[in-house]
């Protein structure tokens, strides 16, 4: 059975005018999918629903031939969820709280034990099994996330924002984890880092001010854009006139230097450089089209 | 800064929803308690004002006790918001000072708590402007009362409670902690509530009540109407002690709250590790490293030890479920139970949870000691008391349910897991299904340690039937299930609210919903959400047939509840908190086939219970409402009261066959009335009022024609063909029955019941003419219903009202016979000797029959009795009692034997060859004396505990059966006609008997004790008055005036004049008038015997005691010794006397003292002696100056030294009357 992720003009409107969601449409195919989108775009909203955890004002999400709006439940038995934001019960340790939902979450009892062990090994917890969760620092409570995301076989795992916050080591890490899960299931990872999508997603989509403005892989997107992008290093002065009269669709500093990276179908003059074109530069590129048409 | 965080908190707070309600609930209440009679908080009866300052201060009293819910709500969240927010980070990383953060909050907190009290003032003032108020009984605005309630209970009950409450939200961070102060508070204060009940506890009750509810009611107790209506509450002593404390513990609170306080991001404690935290103290902790970092993903930065294992996760096993090895199994049960273990392990693993368990035994501790206690004397503590303790708890139990639920509901968004949770597969009835669980699970914890609480209590007091059975039946049926259903309302609210303290602010609506619905007279317990009938307990009785109604109204709200429980389940929050239009669209997505059936069988079983309950209560029985009942009593007296004058026979003989019933709570009843025409005029129609629960089978006489029945309010009037001529007679033969089919909603009988049965003749036998008895007395009920003031006695100078004595109009002296039969395991009793005893058809049969006539007053028992008897000369005694209840028959048996010493030798003969004491069910709590035969209540002595090494303890069952024995002589002998003044004949007399029967067998001493217990109930019962008090000379049936103010009254004149002397003149007295016919004596006749005892210059004695009200205030200003020339001391003594005459409203007038009052000198303290200490001198010294110096001459070294020492003097206050005496200046 495929286990597709339709989505269908979803819309989602909050009750102080927010347009979370507008009309948005998705196929989510198995393997990871990388929800890309500055934040308050939507990214959670979208991310909430899809878990049941929120309902939209219209549209359809359907995994496989499951309408997830209307079969929560049956939909819950086969998701896994990282919440973007989550706590601990006090004076709970790590092994305790997901033996907890392991059981919740149908693992029968002989073999809770068995399935928590193996949890906690693969997320590196397991000499820290005993700790209380509310000690965990902040990578080894992601790892816990990760963990109980992954009890019992999800066919849909939902991470949402899960390196927020996190140093480069245990983003690596959590990144490896991630990358373990299996390729027939649908992974959706939502991030604000463009890092976390190259790295890790087959397919992608980008969404800003709740529309998806971009989907696809990210392969593809890249070379839509190959030689067109152009980078060159500007002075403070400079800066303004190359942004009325360039494309410009990111500024970064590096080595204490502005440089632009200039979207054309062909060399700008002054001094620009090809660059090669990477997924940031398609991130960009996109919301800044998005921003101009708005 | 300060003022920043002040404005802040104060724009935050008014802002929201809670602050809102609880202004518009406190103003409503405040509203409707001036406004209406539904909402009865401040105290505004009879002819006191409803806006009276006495009122006023109540009213801001208990609303500032309600407002420890608010204030909880106001105070603890700001502490808490920021943690639970997570903006705490941002706050403490401000460069705010602790100063500005802590105090800002904590004022702006107080500020808006104190702010809800301002519609409460509102509420009153507009209230009493309304225009449909009844003007008598609206008072000038004075703006003082507000000032003075707000000044003296408000402002410090809420300093107090929310500086308790800020503190333990700072230093535990917890909700709970904070909570459990709450509810000691409440304890404290339930407990300070029923030491009050004892005069001995005073100090104590007033110093443990937080909110100066104690203090109020001692600084007020004695107050009269006209002083509820016009005085301030004088802030001195006790009140202002306990106010100083509170306000002192306020400060001192806050004050190590602020200590402990830090800025250092320290993660949510639970109590146990905060008390470690604690007891580290400040320094070690401050040289500790930091605490670990709060919980939150973007707080970054993970410890160094993480980032060596970090990279090194090559190996790494196969993902268990992604190799298919494991079947999931989805079973809503276990997930159900798992969830459910998790739940109560949250609730019981807190220290908050110990210490409310600890408040449970602290309540069951606090007010064992009170329960049931009569005249400072305990009782055994019998398990059903022990049950009652937990039940007078009520409060302080849903409380606890109200805060848990909350608590509950909120536990994973509080913790901030609720997206993990909400995304599992498990069904949402398994998520607040365990929560409800854990709700049930917490009141049956604490159900449990009240449980063996009682029995440590009973074991302590060497009681040791220990019954466990019963325990259990009285949790289940009287504790259980109101809680249970308490328990999903309280979730059902948190819920929906979707609010917490909303949440909270509606489940305190919905406690205060029903007794406003039922004083509003919407009383059916079919709509009262959750209503159940209580279950009194009676060791006779046993719970008898109110478990009945019980069990069904419990099992109809129970689905009921299953229907709430639909709603909780459909309205569950899952996810992200949606708006309204959001959650109904969810709920009907769950609203599927399986739960639209079950919601289907909980209503359809909702329905067919209530259908039953409906047929029971209105079809089975008839149901009247409240306003009703009052309407048709009106309309009973407004129809019939003008036949009242109407002349009627009189009953000169009854006779009657009486069938009881038990098992099914049925009487059949088959009589015959003689009726004599006293009157000069013939009479040719029969008029009678029969109880309308009364079903009539028949009424015959000859010629006897039924002109009108009305059925409803219990009238007939029949015509007779042959008038009766004047000094004829007739016979009436009537048969009626009583039976009790099914259930009722309220008021079930209790008269005949499975064991104990106890009804007299002017509750189920037809009564000639109009009667009296039902007339509403409260002159606020009988304006509101268009009726005239009562007139509760014909005046004293009425003689024609004389022609009937005061018991009834309808006989003088009746001829008694009777035959009873009961079930063949019960005794049937009624007056009169027994004839014969016979077994017939299964069934026992009595035959009673008097030997002279008797006051037409006459009941008829049946029970399951054990018998003592015993003789006195030749009058045979008979104790008929619960098998159990052996503790004090004994005590009685010589009770009555030395009461007929005392009667028999002081008045005149018994008329009787026999007494009898019978027990029945705490159903009611009095005893009563009918001719020959004493009928008394299980709970005026029968288990009264009385050990032969407390000597202090007075012996009450041993009075109480004087006094019913000396109504044999003063009221079956001697009675008085229908005018004011008749009781004192009665109670008054048979009062004093009874105290100089007690006073022979225990002393003087004990009598002192016994009369202070008199003097606070007459003095505090004075200001429940509802019309006017009056005159021992003129007392209209008022209790606290014959019996109370009676019994100081006759101790009093006893000591004036002697006992001797005194006697010898009242034995003058019966022997006129006893076994009168009319007219019938009166009060004034009495007094002018009584004068012959009282010597010419005591005469004012009279007129004090009897004639007027009087009330002293008598005060020790100083006293001195030194050695007297001739030898012992001489002590000089400076006394104050006042002496004041009261009108029927307690206005008081001050007269001039020209009296004999006691002076007394006490030595030392020793076994023997009085507390005061050994009596060296008592005299009557003759005062006649406001001030007075006087010199007595003792033996022994004086210690102390007083006016009025005993009391015998009315003196409302009498604590000032005895000082310690010190050595003369120069000597």
């Amino acid at each position: 059975m495929s286990h597709v992720l339709t989505i269908e003009g979803l819309s989602k409107t909050y009750r102080n005018g927010v347009r979370a969601l507008r009309d948005v449409s998705l196929r989510i195919p198995t393997g990871m999918f990388g929800l890309l989108g500055p934040n308050g775009a939507g990214k959670s909203t979208l991310m909430r629903t899809i878990a049941t955890l929120q309902e939209p004002d219209g549209g359809r999400i359907m995994l496989g031939d499951l309408d997830v709006l209307r079969e929560k439940d049956r939909v819950r038995q086969m998701l896994g969820y990282l919440p973007q934001e989550f706590g601990v019960y006090p004076r709970l340790s790590a092994q305790a709280m997901l033996s907890h939902l392991a059981a919740l979450k149908g693992i029968p009892p002989a073999q809770v034990k068995e399935t928590v062990e193996a949890l906690l090994r693969q997320t590196n917890l397991w000499d820290d099994r005993r700790k209380r969760l509310d000690t965990f620092s902040g990578g080894m409570k992601q790892r816990f996330g990760i963990a109980q995301a992954l009890i019992g076989d999800p066919r849909l795992i939902i991470v949402d924002e899960p390196t927020a916050g996190l140093d480069p080591t245990e983003r690596l890490r959590f990144h490896n984890l991630l990358s373990q899960i299996g390729e027939n299931i649908v992974v959706i990872l939502s991030t604000h880092i463009v890092e976390d999508v190259s790295d890790l997603c087959s397919r992608m989509a980008i969404i800003s001010k709740g529309e998806v403005l971009l989907a696809g892989e990210p392969a593809e997107a890249i070379a839509a854009l190959d030689g067109r992008i152009w980078s060159r290093v500007v002075s403070r002065d400079e800066l303004a006139a190359c942004e009325r009269e360039h494309h410009v669709i990111a500024t970064r500093l590096s080595g204490g230097r502005t440089v632009i990276h200039v979207y054309a179908d062909e060399r700008p003059e002054g001094g620009f450089e090809p660059v090669r074109t990477e997924l940031t530069d398609v991130y960009f590129s996109t919301l800044q089209r998005a921003g101009a048409a708005a | 800064m300060l003022t920043e965080i002040l404005r802040f908190e104060l724009r935050y707070q008014l802002r929201q929803p809670v602050f809102l309600l609880a202004a518009a609930f406190f103003f409503l209440s405040a509203f409707l308690a001036v406004t209406t009679d539904a909402v009865v908080i401040g105290g505004s009866i009879g002819n006191v004002d409803r806006n009276a300052p006495f009122v006023i201060l109540q009213l801001l009293l208990v609303m500032s006790l309600m407002g420890v819910f608010v204030t909880t709500a106001f105070v603890a969240s700001p502490v808490l918001r920021d943690r639970e927010t997570g903006t705490h980070e941002l706050f403490f990383s401000t460069p705010i000072r602790k100063r500005d953060y802590l105090v800002g909050r904590f004022v702006g907190a107080l500020a808006v708590a104190l702010a809800v009290f301002v519609p409460v003032v509102l509420g009153v003032v507009l209230g009493s402007l309304m225009p449909w108020l009844d003007p008598e009984r609206v008072g000038p605005f004075r703006a003082a009362p507000y000032l003075q309630g707000l000044l003296v209970f408000v402002v410090p009950n809420v300093l107090f409670t929310g500086s308790i409450q800020f503190a333990l939200a700072t230093v535990t961070r917890s909700l709970v902690a904070t909570y459990a102060s709450v509810v000691g508070m409440f304890v404290a204060y339930g407990v300070a509530g029923n030491l009050l009940s004892d005069i001995e506890n005073e100090t104590l009750a007033a110093m443990l009540d937080p909110f100066g509810g104690g203090a109020f009611g001692i600084a007020t107790r004695y107050w009269t109407v006209a002083e509820r209506n016009t005085l301030l509450l004088p802030v001195d002593g006790a009140l202002l002690a306990n106010r100083l404390v509170m306000l002192g513990l306020a400060v001192l609170v806050f004050a190590v709250a602020y200590r402990r306080f830090s800025f250092t991001v320290v993660e949510r404690q639970s109590l146990r590790r905060w008390w470690h935290w604690w007891r580290r103290g400040r320094d070690e902790r401050s040289a500790e490293p930091a605490e670990p970092g709060a919980p939150r993903g973007d707080e970054g930065g993970a410890p160094g030890a993480d980032q060596s294992d970090a990279l090194a996760s090559a190996a790494i096993p196969a993902l268990p479920g992604a190799s298919g090895r494991v079947t999931l199994r989805f079973s809503g049960l276990r997930q159900l139970a798992r969830q459910t273990r998790l739940e109560v392990a949250g609730v019981v693993r807190s220290m908050a949870f110990l210490v409310i368990l600890a408040f449970g035994v602290l309540n069951m501790l606090g007010n064992s000691s009170m329960v049931d206690r009569l005249f400072g004397t305990p009782v055994y503590p019998v398990t059903h008391l022990m049950i009652s303790i937990l039940q007078g708890g009520v409060l302080f139990v849903l409380i606890i349910v109200t805060f848990y639920s909350g608590e509950l509901v909120w536990r994973e968004r509080t913790a901030r897991v609720h997206e993990l949770f909400d995304a599992l597969p498990v069904p949402n009835w398994a998520l607040w299904g365990a929560k409800l669980i854990a709700l049930a699970l917490v009141v049956a914890a604490l159900m449990l340690v009240s449980m063996l609480t009682g029995m440590g209590i009973q074991a302590a007091r060497g009681y040791y039937d220990f019954e466990v059975g019963l325990y259990l039946r009285g949790l289940v049926l009287a504790g259980g299930f109101p809680f249970l259903f308490a328990a999903v309302v309280a979730l059902f609210l948190q819920v929906a609210a979707n609010n917490r303290y909303l949440g909270y602010l509606l489940m305190i609506l919905y406690f205060i919903s029903v007794p406003v619905l039922a004083a509003w007279d919407f009383d059916h317990r079919l709509y009262q959400l959750g209503g159940a009938p209580g279950a009194p307990y009676s060791d006779m009785n046993g719970f008898g047939h109110f478990v009945q109604p019980l069990v069904w109204f419990s099992l109809y709200w129970a689905l009921g509840a299953g229907m709430l429980a639909i709603v909780i389940h459909l309205l569950w929050v899952r996810g992200v908190a949606a708006g309204l239009r959001d959650r109904l669209r969810i709920a009907r997505q769950r609203f599927t086939p399986a739960v639209r059936a079950t919601a289907g069988a909980f209503a359809l079983g909702f329905a067919a219970t209530g259908g039953y309950v409906f047929y029971n209560t209105n079809v089975l029985n008839e149901y009247v409402a409240g306003d009703l009942r009052e309407e048709r009593l009106a309309r009973y007296e407004r129809q019939y009261k003008p036949y009242e004058a109407l002349p009627q026979p009189k009953i000169t003989a009854l006779y009657a066959e009486v069938d009881i019933y038990p098992e099914r709570r049925a009487v059949d009843i088959r009589g015959r009335y003689t009726l004599r025409n006293p009157n000069e005029s013939p009479v040719d129609a029969l008029h009678l009022s029969i109880n309308p629960e009364l079903i009539v089978r028949s009424m015959d006489a000859p010629g006897l024609r039924l002109e009108l029945d009305d059925d409803t309010l219990g009238y007939r009037i029949y015509d007779l063909d042959a008038p009766l001529a004047p000094g004829a007679s007739m016979d009436l033969a009537f048969e009626v029955a009583i039976e009790n089919p099914g259930f009722v909603n309220s008021g079930s009988n209790t008269s005949v019941v499975a064991n104990g049965t106890f009804f007299n003749n002017f509750a189920y036998l037809p009564r000639i003419g109009y009667s009296r008895a039902a007339e509403l007395v409260d002159p606020n009920d009988r304006r509101r219903l268009g009726l005239a003031p009562i007139q509760r006695m014909p005046s004293l100078d009425d003689a024609a009202a004389r022609r009937n004595h005061y018991i009834t109009p309808e006989s003088d002296w009746i001829d008694f016979e009777t035959v009873v039969s009961t079930s063949p395991d019960q005794i049937a009793l009624a007056p009169g000797y027994l004839q014969r005893e016979w077994t017939e058809g299964g069934r026992r049969y009595f035959h009673y029959k008097m030997d002279a006539p008797i006051l037409g007053l006459v009941a008829w028992l049946s029970a399951d009795w054990e018998v003592a008897r015993d003789r006195w000369n030749d009058v045979a005694i008979e104790v008929y009692h619960h098998h159990a209840h052996t503790y004090n028959v004994e005590r009685m048996i010589d009770a009555v034997k030395k009461s007929l010493d005392y009667l028999t030798s002081q008045f005149s003969p018994y008329q009787h060859r026999q007494i009898r004491i019978v027990e029945f069910p705490r159903y009611a709590r009095f005893a009563q004396s009918l001719p020959n035969t004493i009928p008394f209540s299980e709970s005026i002595g029968f288990i009264a505990r009385l050990d032969e090494d407390d000597e202090e303890a007075i012996d009450y069952p041993f009075y109480v059966t004087a006094h019913e024995v000396a109504h044999q002589w003063w009221a079956h002998q001697v009675v008085g006609g229908r005018v004011q003044g008749a009781t004192v004949l009665s109670e008054t007399m048979s009062q004093y008997a009874a105290l100089m029967i007690m006073e022979r067998e225990y002393g003087r001493e004990q009598m002192r004790r016994f009369l202070k217990y008199e003097l606070d109930a007459y003095l505090s019962q004075r200001g429940g008055e509802l019309i006017e008090e009056l005159p021992l000379l003129r007392v209209e049936n008022q209790g606290y005036i014959h019996y109370r103010k009676g019994s100081l009254v006759m101790y009093a004149l006893r000591d004036y004049v002697g006992e001797e002397a005194l006697n010898a003149a009242l034995k003058r007295y019966v022997e006129a008038v006893r076994f009168q016919e009319p007219p019938y004596t009166y009060s004034r006749e009495f007094l002018s015997f009584v004068r012959q005892a009282v010597p010419p210059e005591l005469d004012y004695v009279i007129e004090d005691l009897f004639e007027t009200i009087t009330l002293y205030d008598n005060r020790l200003v100083e006293a001195t010794y030194e050695p007297a020339p001739g030898g012992g001391y001489a002590v000089r003594l400076e006394v104050e006397a006042k002496k004041y005459r009261a009108d029927g409203q307690g206005v008081e007038t001050e007269v001039p003292v020209d009296d004999w009052i006691d002076v007394a000198v006490f030595g030392e303290r020793g076994p023997g002696a009085s507390p005061e200490g050994k009596l060296l001198a008592l005299e009557k010294r003759k005062i006649d100056a406001g001030e007075a110096v006087l010199e007595l001459v003792v033996d022994e070294e004086p210690r102390r030294a007083g006016i009025d020492p005993f009391t015998k003097l009315i003196d409302r206050n009498p604590d000032n009357n005895v000082a310690a005496v010190s050595v003369a200046d120069g000597s």
